[in-house]
């Protein structure tokens, strides 16, 4: 049994080595006066090129300013025509054994959406215990979650056999299976709360097969500023009080991403932006929840605007829920 | 409040922070630096923030594992002469010291990920959930980190008899 006393004992002594912050503080005043005049340098510069380049071939500036618009996004997501028609994405694989007493409650499809491939890229469904209900905030859910195109990625694990290949079993208070068939993305079984769960993960992993099967993308953004360009992640779930949809749009080099949420009834409390259409649907934006933001740079008040105004929502085809 | 402000305020808690994490104060001075540099020119957005010190914690943070990725080549994450500054033979003769010691070295020597989670929990006293929103992973991924962790620290505890205290079995 580790000591978790003696855990919090060894951190007080790591900390009592920190470096006290007059030395810190030197050097990070040392160095802001270099950035400062270094930018003081550059807008100079800048500010000459401006003035050079506008005189030389009279393009008036506000041309430069005008939001650039995406073209046509993957796999329709982003028609610029606003056509309220589902877009099937294919599952590319699927379980074809679930233990009981589980039923669906999530689907997302990622879509690669840079350089214009709108190419489908996998995506990860939940199936989960009567009563336990999906929740977007991360929260364990007692079920079984199949990936298509996702990967632990920290060399844990012991190898086990999945099919043909060879693949990784990690056990810790939830059991997961990953494995890469030949020519196909990386799958992931994860199995959390259930009875044994590591027989269970690996009997599902090994009934995993490909499948012609689709999933319908009711939700589109006709725009999408250029910087979140990469792939697309098109989520589904049943709520309460009827559906809730999003868009998360990310870069290839994933720093930047936004959220794009529908959903019937209330929008939840912390969202920077909102609209209440008639027909009893939200759309929304979150805000960073407090005290942590991400690196990513946050939409401007004219782009969340726009996206909202631009976005194309119907009601989801949610007829998988609840079922197998 | 204005950075200067911040700066006067936070930047020793910062500092301990970032050497819990890192388990290196050397290095958690330089990760130190490189965030509260960046996070100068983004002060009014960062300010406006709820908890200004909690953006500046995550950038901590992230910093830590891109910095980690940069220098793969570092394998023992705490110096020897960090560890000496902590564990200096003689400091306290006490047989708990010994242990606490030990403890150090086996915290120092887990992979980055792992002694993140750890310290958020112990240190931070950060639950799953909070800690999976820091680190922007699932909380089944934080709690699978933790198990991890306590699986080497129990395994280094078993190959390691500790000194004069007569040896104790896991």
């Amino acid at each position: 049994m580790v000591d978790e006393q003696m855990i919090r004992a060894a951190y007080d002594a790591i900390a009592g080595t920190a470096s006290g912050p007059e030395r810190v503080r030197a050097r990070i005043e040392a160095r802001t006066r270099v950035h400062r005049q270094r930018r003081m340098l550059l807008v100079g510069a800048g500010a000459l090129g401006t003035a050079a380049a506008a005189t030389a071939v009279g393009v008036p500036l506000a041309i430069r300013d005008r939001p650039r618009v995406q073209g046509p996004a993957p796999g329709g997501l982003s028609s610029s025509a606003p056509v309220p028609e589902p877009v099937e994405v294919p599952l590319l694989f699927a379980p074809r054994w679930l233990p009981d007493g589980i039923a669906e409650q999530f689907r997302n499809v990622k879509i690669v959406t840079a350089g214009g491939a709108d190419k489908p890229a996998g995506g990860t469904r939940n199936w989960l215990l009567p009563g336990v209900r999906y929740a977007n905030d991360g929260t364990g859910l007692e079920g079984v979650m199949f990936s298509v195109g996702e990967r632990i990625d920290d060399n844990s694990g012991q190898p086990i056999r999945v099919g043909a290949v060879t693949g990784t079993l990690r056990v810790t208070d939830s059991s997961y299976v990953e494995w890469q068939p030949p020519g196909a993305p990386n799958l992931l079984v994860s199995v959390y709360g259930l009875p044994n769960a590591t027989e269970t993960a690996l009997r599902i992993a090994r009934s995993v097969a490909r499948t012609a099967a689709t999933t319908a993308v009711s939700m589109r953004s006709p725009w999408v500023p250029d910087r979140f360009a990469g792939f697309t992640l098109a989520s589904a779930y049943p709520t309460a009080d009827g559906w809730c949809q999003s868009l998360t749009h990310t870069s290839t080099n994933h720093r930047e991403n936004c959220t794009i949420f529908a959903r019937t009834g209330r929008a939840p409390q912390g969202s920077a932006y909102q609209v209440r259409r008639p027909d009893g649907v939200t759309l929304y934006i979150l805000a960073d929840p407090p005290g942590i933001i991400s690196n990513a740079t946050p939409l401007s008040r004219e782009e969340a605007t726009r996206m909202l105004a631009e976005v194309v929502c119907i009601a989801p085809d949610l007829s998988w829920a609840g079922g197998r | 409040m204005t950075f200067e402000e911040f700066l006067t305020t936070r930047l020793a808690a910062l500092l301990r922070y970032a050497t819990v994490l890192a388990c290196d104060p050397h290095l958690a001075e330089d990760i130190v630096q490189e965030v509260v540099a960046r996070a100068h020119p983004r002060w009014a957005r960062i300010s406006a923030t709820d908890v200004p010190e909690a953006y500046v914690k995550r950038m901590i943070v992230n910093e830590l594992a891109s910095w980690r990725r940069r220098r793969a080549a570092r394998v023992v994450p705490m110096s020897l002469a960090a560890l000496d500054m902590v564990t200096a033979p003689g400091a306290d003769p006490a047989v708990q010291l010994d242990e606490r010691d030990a403890m150090i070295r086996r915290l120092a020597a887990l992979p980055v990920r792992q002694r993140i989670v750890v310290a958020l929990r112990y240190y931070e006293g950060l639950s799953d959930e909070q800690i999976a929103d820091l680190l922007g992973c699932r909380p089944a991924t934080v709690r699978s980190h933790a198990s991890r962790a306590f699986a080497t620290l129990r395994t280094n505890m078993r190959a390691q008899t500790p000194t004069g205290t007569g040896g104790r079995h896991g």
